[in-house]
């Protein structure tokens, strides 16, 4: 039964991963697509390599390697409760199939083990990404040892670990959600807030890592004095054996506590309707609106009405507008402050950094795929659109409406204020805002683009093509990558000055050709969906 | 008022409709009848402009889907047997933007509204979210909003499966208004004796092909449309 479940959690997963042409049924971009996400793995991962070396030359010279490993593992218990704590909740409690295989004679623990797998895959991806570099480092700077097999598999005791304080929040998430009344709203909240705490841990974590590193030794005695366990599990990494085998219960007792606490309570969860208030039906005169607003207006209400929706695809769109806020503030702070910086740099560079705020806002403005899941989240109701008197044109049309309209007020504020606070001319605060402008318009189209390329419509749970589909990774990656290729370009082109306020024809020449594609040949592949 | 003419609908390797032409007129409650996988429901999805097909054509009202499909869609209505709708949306969102799509004004939509679900026992739960909703209201949601568009055609796949006996008989009464009102009705079910009760003619259709099709008395005859299924079934199977 285990191996069954286990087995459609996994073809779900690689379902996700390797969607197949809806018409021919084949797969397709396989290849392409693991190697993207292998880039971005390594990529991540070499940003732990800095940490890394900075806890070493602390720790190592003081004998003191297993609070190096503990101070790692800290973190890389933090990255992967961080990143996977969002999906949690939604693929524990929320998934489509939860009644069907809840009316089978499967016991729920079965059930919540098979979904903590995927979560557990998804931890230790992250987590990974931080003890791997940890492992590395340690190896270059202490040499190969003996116990480096051991490490490796600690990896596993330590993603069990981060599995159990994942689901113990995402199970917090749901008991707050199922008994909350307007639940987008509550996941959304709760969610934000969670966030926020981390973006408080993150902007403290520099001098937080200086005092740790300046106070070593005083560190190890506290936590050898104090806090024994700490210490014995960290030796798990050093090669000690009591260690190692104190990590692998400690870490399997708590997670077989966890399933069980968490699988008395999965139904509840999973089926609890109590936040729904059954309150009769009030009528309001209705209005009429045309098509085309129609179709936009349902695109907001999917919007703000899918918890998932808003906090992956609309995040930077908080951010921006809270920067917005925070700058507004402190205006004259923030003024003084980069007008020093730009003072103390050569003449050429200021030039440059000029086109800074499109650049940023752009990189801001490509967190914000919000078209990139659009068509796959029609899922089993996809039949409506195909039925309506509407053109996929109307149909294209709203999903980008949806994100122009989401994008464009954050983009320009944003860039038009750092353009104030850079004080550069109103032409070049012009030439900003419209390449900032020209940013969000590629990303709107290229989402599009690659939702009708790789359609995910099967779906169990929205989150899946929200978070996991490849068309939502390739459009943030390459909207980067138009970044990257910008800023290289302009860094390139930096003594011909006057050529920079062009760069913005690369993003808006290519929004054109994808756009020219999705309202012609377009219409064919939408229909064949 | 539904022409279709030599459908032909492949996936892959395989023809799930095959050469298959009817014509239903105006004022008809038109049956279609099938075994599971019979494809009934891509006829009925191909007719309704979802599925694209390979050979032959659908007209209605004369006009053909491939050449105009947004009028054919505006004067059609499309049922499906497990209708997905909107979960994001609440009861009222959703029909209120099935009005808006189908160009009804803000009086009689609210007339309508008002009437169809005051006669499903609906409105009081047009106000809770879609996904609070159980499979019969959802089924009732979906056929009040092909109602309040008054539609020259209505194509419905298993429309009673799901709804309680009020719903059933009123959806039966209603299937029978709209033919008399000069529309047509062209449905599929499994339930033989709704069938011959209801459809002025029927056509049965066995792996993509049809079989049979006429009027009930022509195809029921004295035996009854269940004899006469399962002896065609029967008759197929041991060929």
């Amino acid at each position: 039964m285990f191996k069954a479940l286990l087995k459609k959690q996994l073809l779900e997963l690689k379902e996700v991963y390797t969607p197949r042409n809806r018409k021919s049924k084949k797969k397709t971009g396989t290849k392409g697509f693991v190697i993207l996400f292998a880039i971005l793995t390594v990529s991540v991962s070499f940003s732990f390599v800095g940490m890394g070396f900075l806890f070493a030359d602390a720790f190592l010279p003081l004998g003191l390697d297993w609070v190096y490993f503990m101070m790692m593992s800290a973190i890389a218990l933090i990255v992967s409760i961080v990143g996977s704590v969002f999906s949690a909740y939604s693929i524990l409690y929320n998934a489509k199939d939860n009644e069907f295989l809840m009316a089978m004679p499967i016991p729920p623990a079965t059930i919540l083990s098979v979904r903590l797998i995927a979560v557990f895959l998804s931890g230790f991806l992250f987590e990974c990404m931080a003890l791997v570099p940890a492992i590395i480092v340690y190896a270059i700077r202490a040499g190969i040892k003996w116990y480096l097999p051991l490490q490796v598999i600690d990896l596993v005791w330590i993603g069990l670990l981060a599995l159990v304080l994942t689901s113990l929040l995402g199970y917090l998430v749901g008991l707050v959600v199922a008994h909350a009344r307007h639940k987008s709203l509550t996941t959304i909240v709760v969610s934000l807030v969670l966030l926020a705490l981390y973006y408080f841990i993150y902007f403290r974590l520099n001098s937080f890592l200086q005092a740790i590193a300046t106070n070593a030794a005083l560190i190890g005695e506290s936590v050898s004095g104090k806090a024994k366990p700490i210490m014995w599990l960290s030796q798990a990494f050093t090669g000690n054996l009591w260690g190692f085998l104190l990590l692998m219960v400690t870490s399997v007792v708590l997670m077989g506590l966890t399933v069980l606490l968490l699988s008395r309570h999965f139904g509840k969860i999973a089926f609890t309707n109590k936040g729904v208030k059954k309150t009769a039906y009030v009528a309001r005169p209705l209005h009429q609106k045309g098509v085309a607003s129609a179709l936009v207006r349902r695109e907001f209400v999917r919007f703000f009405q899918t918890p998932a929706y808003v906090l992956n695809c609309g995040l930077g769109i908080i951010i921006s507008l809270a920067l917005c806020v925070y700058a507004v503030v402190r205006f004259n702070f923030l003024k003084s402050g980069l007008e020093s910086v730009l003072a103390a740099l050569p003449p050429e560079w200021k030039d440059l950094l000029a086109f800074v705020p499109a650049l940023g806002a752009g990189f801001m403005g490509s967190m914000n795929v919000i078209t990139a899941p659009s068509i796959s989240l029609e899922g089993n109701s996809l039949w409506l659109l195909k039925s309506m008197p509407v053109t996929s044109a109307q149909v294209f049309s709203a999903k980008q409406a949806l994100h122009l309209y989401l994008n464009l007020p954050p983009v320009i504020l944003t860039t038009a204020l750092v353009s104030a606070l850079m004080g550069l001319t109103v032409w070049e605060g012009i030439i900003n805002v419209v390449y900032g402008m020209s940013l969000v318009g590629f990303t709107s189209a290229m989402g599009l683009y690659m939702g009708l390329k790789k359609p995910l419509l099967d779906w169990t749970n929205e989150a899946v093509p929200i978070k996991q589909s490849a068309s939502v990774a390739i459009t943030m990656f390459g909207a980067w990558a138009i970044v990257i290729a910008e800023a290289v370009a302009a860094y390139l082109l930096r003594n011909s000055i006057n050529l920079i306020p062009y760069l913005f024809i690369l993003p808006l020449g290519l929004c054109a050709v994808l756009n020219r594609h999705l309202y012609t040949r377009g219409d064919r592949e939408f229909r064949d969906l | 008022m539904l022409n279709i003419s030599h459908l032909t609908k492949i996936y892959g390797s395989v023809k799930a409709v095959d050469d298959l032409s009817l014509r239903i007129r105006p004022g008809v409650i038109y049956g279609f009848i099938g075994h599971n996988g019979a494809g009934k429901t891509t006829t009925l999805k191909s007719c309704a402009g979802i599925l694209n097909f390979e050979e032959g054509d659908i007209e209605i009202a004369g006009v053909s889907i491939k050449k105009d499909p947004l009028y054919c869609k505006r004067n059609t209505a499309f049922l499906p047997d497990n209708p997905d709708i909107y979960g994001f949306m609440t009861g009222i969102q959703f029909l209120n933007f099935i009005a808006d799509i189908y160009s009804i004004d803000a009086k009689t939509r609210q007339e309508r509204i008002d009437k169809y679900s005051e006669m499903f026992e609906l409105r009081d739960s047009l106000g809770q979210s879609v996904s609070a909703y159980s499979h019969g209201m959802k089924q009732k949601l979906a056929l009040i909003s092909v109602l309040i568009r008054e539609p020259k055609l209505v194509m419905m796949d298993e429309p009673f499966v799901g709804l309680d006996p009020i719903a059933s008989h009123l959806l039966k009464q209603l299937m029978r208004e709209i033919c008399d009102k000069g529309g047509a009705i062209f449905f599929s079910t499994h339930v033989l004796e709704v069938a011959q009760k209801l459809c002025d003619e029927v056509a049965i259709i066995r792996k993509g092909k049809l079989v049979k099709c006429g009027s009930m008395e022509e195809i029921a005859g004295d035996a009854g449309l269940e004899s006469v299924f399962l002896e065609m079934e029967g008759e197929t199977q041991n060929v």
